[in-house]
């Protein structure tokens, strides 16, 4: 298994990456890589975004469902803002890699959201998958970059609206991470 | 709005167009809500004013038997006002079918042609790339850099070209973004600038050049 952090653009630093990656260290030795189009001080392995097309943000994050992403062993991608206070990875390595795994969140069942709000129950914070297995979470987004960037308020919101083909991790995943 | 716009065109086109859309996606699955959204962000009064902006810079500089391409056009706004003041045949490229039907439902003038292509094909074809020919991109925020300056360094170096950018880099479908007008033109192959320009709203800054 391979660890993903994302960065991109300046919303993060590379001390944002490498300290997620010390986070992580005390609960699991798997390789922890950055995907990044800038490297800079980051003090891990590097995966480097694929040039194009070009995304912004956390849109690079569907780069992981190419058919040509680099990596062949499964991934669980960990966003840099997520305060990791318990072991995940038995909740993680448990999932079917037959399909993405997502978060669930739960609470959002409550909320009375219309249908195009595009609201969505499930959040990649973190994300499990096996890459090269699930083509159509990149694919069906590629026919139309421009308009599901303006569409969708993130790909949370994409791969809820979509009803694509994912799972979501137990719930005890909320015990050992805080959003 | 209807300052650049004819009235008659959104009673005529742009209402029942949304009326339709609203319905369709009451039964059906050809469109989607957020259509409705998208069309009216193309008539936000500011993009209007951008267009406006082309139409009123860009007229000097055309001649009656030049053909105009506009590239990303979106749901044809930017023809639209073109046609409303030239009778140029005016070929408009956009790579979304969705945009491409819906601009057909909303066309309103017998020269535009609406083309489901990519036109940034114009500058990598002989008999398109020509010299009697106006390109036009109001989107080029919306373009890789790599790819806009490639293509521009293939066009005809008699050829008319209108590009507009802007300073909105927090927007999540644009990828080309500029921090000034001068970064702008520096990002571009080397041409003869002709016009450049700022329109400053209170949220962002758009840029233009027509250059050859």
């Amino acid at each position: 298994m391979k660890i993903i952090l994302l960065k991109h653009g300046d919303k993060y630093t590379a001390n944002d990456v490498n300290c997620q990656a010390e986070k992580i260290r005390k609960y699991c030795d798997h390789e922890i890589l950055c995907l990044t189009e800038d490297p800079t001080d980051v003090i891990i392995g590097i995966t480097p975004i694929p040039e194009r097309p070009r995304l912004t943000k956390w849109w690079n994050k569907l780069h992981a469902f190419r058919s040509d992403f680099p990596i062949m062993e499964r991934c669980v991608l960990f966003d840099l803002d997520i305060d990791i206070i318990d072991n995940p990875f038995p909740t993680i390595e448990k999932i079917d890699w037959d399909k993405p795994h997502f978060i669930h969140d739960h609470w959002k069942k409550d909320l009375d959201y219309l249908p195009h709000a595009y609201e969505t129950e499930i959040n990649s914070s973190i994300f499990a998958w096996t890459p090269h297995k699930n083509p159509e979470f990149w694919q069906i987004f590629a026919c139309n970059i421009d308009y599901n960037t303006r569409k969708y308020k993130g790909i949370d919101r994409y791969i809820w609206d979509q009803k694509l083909n994912y799972g979501t991790f137990d719930d005890e995943i909320h015990t050992k991470i805080v959003l | 709005m209807t300052k650049y716009i004819q009235k008659s065109f959104f009673d005529d086109k742009v209402l029942p167009l949304l009326s339709f859309l609203y319905t369709d996606t009451m039964y059906g699955k050809n469109f989607d809500y957020y259509r409705i959204k998208d069309i009216l962000d193309q008539y936000d009064p500011k993009q209007i004013e951008c267009k406006q902006w082309v139409v009123d810079e860009l007229l000097p500089f055309i001649n009656k038997e030049d053909e105009i391409a506009v590239i990303g056009g979106w749901y044809g706004l930017m023809s639209h006002m073109l046609a409303e003041s030239i009778p140029n045949l005016i070929v408009d490229y956009e790579i979304d079918a969705m945009c491409v039907e819906l601009h057909d439902r909303l066309k309103a003038h017998e020269n535009i042609s609406i083309l489901y292509e990519d036109g940034f094909q114009i500058f990598d074809d002989k008999d398109l790339n020509g010299k009697d020919k106006v390109i036009i991109c109001t989107a080029c925020e919306h373009i890789d850099e790599e790819d806009l300056y490639g293509a521009l360094s293939m066009k005809n170096p008699h050829s008319l070209i209108v590009l507009q950018s802007n300073n909105m880099s927090h927007i999540d479908s644009h990828v080309n973004c500029h921090p000034s007008l001068d970064c702008f033109i520096e990002s571009l192959p080397d041409m003869e600038i002709l016009y450049k320009g700022t329109k400053v709203f209170d949220d962002y800054e758009r840029y233009m050049v027509i250059a050859k």
